[in-house]
């Protein structure tokens, strides 16, 4: 939106202090983390880390207790009035979300509706599209995802990594400023896998800006421009993939490297 | 080796299989038939039924302005209770604690009070106010009306139903909601799609997919309800019966006759649920069982 207005310098995704606690129990323990445009982000980390939390409370899906996260120059869930931030109505959250894409691990198709179907709801609601406008941008992005035949499809008659495609497809129709994926290929069997990291990594190419959370530590060496590791609710190690995989500061991040190399290697 | 050669497996293979005999079934079949003509010929044999005059009055003009005033109720009533059930279980499940507090309220109250008790109470409502308008307590009313002309028994009848079928169908409505997986909510609103948006296109439609069999057996249950009005004077089709029982004693052959007809209308709501729930079935996208147990157990 008032993208041309901004510095090119100021970053995509700018999230400050996001702290969280369920229950009483503290989740994310205050991570600040800033993503210049075009960036491709991996976390990693062992479940309960806190990594998935932290990427819903990007879009505030989970309403942080602490921080703020300003997505394309936007706080997330405020209004600017004045000397203060105000926060938005549910409307007005709905319209900043319109701008960030996201793909969750169970894909979470609407199983009432056909792909197309599937992929034009926000852009007729939200953008106005007409019905031959998004029903071609429909068309385009199943193409791009490799499934140009399945537009007509139910979200059941599709295997599960062609229903994560689709979702990727209804993402990128509201053609985001940023897109986040939640394990994108964590409930997907593994000949399935490929596909999927496939149509992520032609994003990445495309200049897209992404934060992948996922375990898949192969595509997060070879497509990240830069590795996070969370454990325990906190960022322990951020770095370009080499540095992280191969020479990792931190105690932490080595024994968790070791543990997940391993069991790769075994799988093998 | 339980084989002694690979000939004797082979011969194996070979023999024909023949289906088990299904005895049961049989069994099963003699006794419903026999059963059935029992009953047949029971009813068909006993004198008090007088066949002859459930014919003679299954068709009178009288008894079918009382199926038609029956379904006519039911109809109205459904949908009335159908649209207001929607708006009390979205305010039941409201984040606001008074609003959800004043939803629970009218849905104990309506549910607590037998339907037989709300039609008196309505019917009888000029007893209580002679007069019904808008305004504030202590100031002369905006619109005034005399009670007695609008609380006619079609309105009482139709006030008390649809009160009472409302706290039902709220209840109804949000079990189906709250059977939606919580990802179809969360992927609407990553999508920026707007609450009313997200709620008509993707939970209601849902919803009603799920709760598609108890709608029907509402449906049904407010149909016979519906001959409790016969209590405040309305000419449904029990009241219609009774009245012209009342004046030739054929007391039983009318009731058969109320019978057939409720037992006709029933068969084919239950034939139109089927037809709905295989429409909603071929349309593929039923919520996969597997989903919904996934998100019950996170």
């Amino acid at each position: 939106m008032s993208n041309a207005s901004l510095p090119a310098t100021i970053p995509a995704v700018s999230a400050r202090g996001i702290g969280k606690s369920f229950h009483g129990k503290r989740v994310l323990d205050g991570i600040s983390l800033e993503i210049e445009k075009g960036q491709t982000v991996c976390i990693i980390g062992p479940s309960g880390s806190g990594k998935s939390t932290f990427l819903r409370c990007l879009n505030r899906l989970e309403i942080p207790d602490e921080g703020l996260s300003v997505i394309d120059g936007e706080p997330i869930g405020y209004g600017r009035r004045g000397d203060h931030l105000v926060e938005l109505s549910a409307r007005g959250l709905a319209r900043q979300r319109a701008h960030i894409g996201m793909v969750f691990q169970s894909f979470n198709l609407f199983p009432h509706l056909t792909a197309r179907q599937n992929i034009v709801e926000a852009p007729r609601a939200i953008l106005g599209l007409g019905r031959e406008e998004s029903d071609a941008r429909a068309a385009e992005l199943m193409q791009r995802v490799g499934l140009a035949d399945k537009l007509d499809a139910y979200p059941e008659t599709l295997s599960g990594g062609q229903q994560q495609r689709v979702a990727i497809a209804r993402a990128l129709a509201m053609q985001p400023k940023v897109m986040l994926f939640d394990e994108p290929t964590s409930a997907l069997d593994p000949e399935m896998v490929d596909e999927v990291l496939t149509v992520i990594r032609g994003l990445a190419s495309d200049g897209m800006t992404m934060i992948v959370v996922t375990h898949e530590m192969g595509f997060a060496r070879e497509v990240a421009d830069r590795v996070v590791f969370m454990d325990g609710g906190s960022v322990v190690e951020d770095g370009p993939p080499r540095e992280v995989f191969t020479a990792p500061r931190h105690e932490r991040t080595r024994n968790f490297l070791e543990k997940v190399i391993t069991k790769e290697r075994a799988a093998l | 080796m339980a084989l002694a050669s690979s000939a004797r497996l082979a011969d194996l293979h070979a023999l024909p299989r023949v289906r088990r005999p299904r005895r049961l079934h049989w069994i099963g079949a003699v006794v419903a038939i026999a059963l059935a003509l029992y009953l047949l010929a029971g009813a068909a044999l006993t004198p008090g039924f007088e066949w002859r005059i459930v014919g003679a009055y299954l068709f009178e003009p009288r008894i079918l302005q009382g199926v038609w005033i029956s379904v006519v109720m039911t109809a109205v009533t459904m949908v009335l209770s159908a649209i207001l059930g929607v708006l009390v279980a979205l305010l039941r499940m409201s984040s606001s604690v008074a609003l959800s507090a004043l939803a629970r309220g009218f849905i104990w109250v309506f549910r607590a009070v037998p339907m037989l008790v709300q039609l008196l109470f309505w019917y009888n409502l000029a007893a209580l106010f002679p007069r019904l308008g808008l305004g504030i307590p202590g100031l002369p009313p905006v619109l005034s009306v005399d009670a007695n002309s609008v609380i006619t028994p079609l309105t009482a009848a139709v006030i008390g139903l649809t009160l009472h079928e409302t706290a039902y169908l709220a209840e109804i409505f949000r079990s189906g909601f709250l059977a939606v997986p919580r990802g179809q909510r969360e992927a609407a609103d990553a999508l920026g799609l707007t609450p009313q948006r997200t709620f008509l296109r993707i939970v209601l439609p849902q919803a009603l997919r799920i709760i598609v069999p108890t709608l029907g057996n509402e449906v049904i249950s407010l149909l016979k309800a519906t001959s409790l009005v016969s209590v405040i004077a309305l000419s449904d089709l029990l009241y219609t019966v009774q009245l012209i029982y009342a004046s030739n004693y054929q007391t039983i052959p009318l009731l058969v006759v109320a019978c057939i007809w409720y037992m006709v209308i029933t068969g084919l709501l239950s034939l139109v649920q089927s037809a709905v729930e295989k429409r909603l079935a071929n349309r593929a996208g039923r919520p996969s069982r597997r989903l919904v147990l996934e998100e019950s157990e996170s």
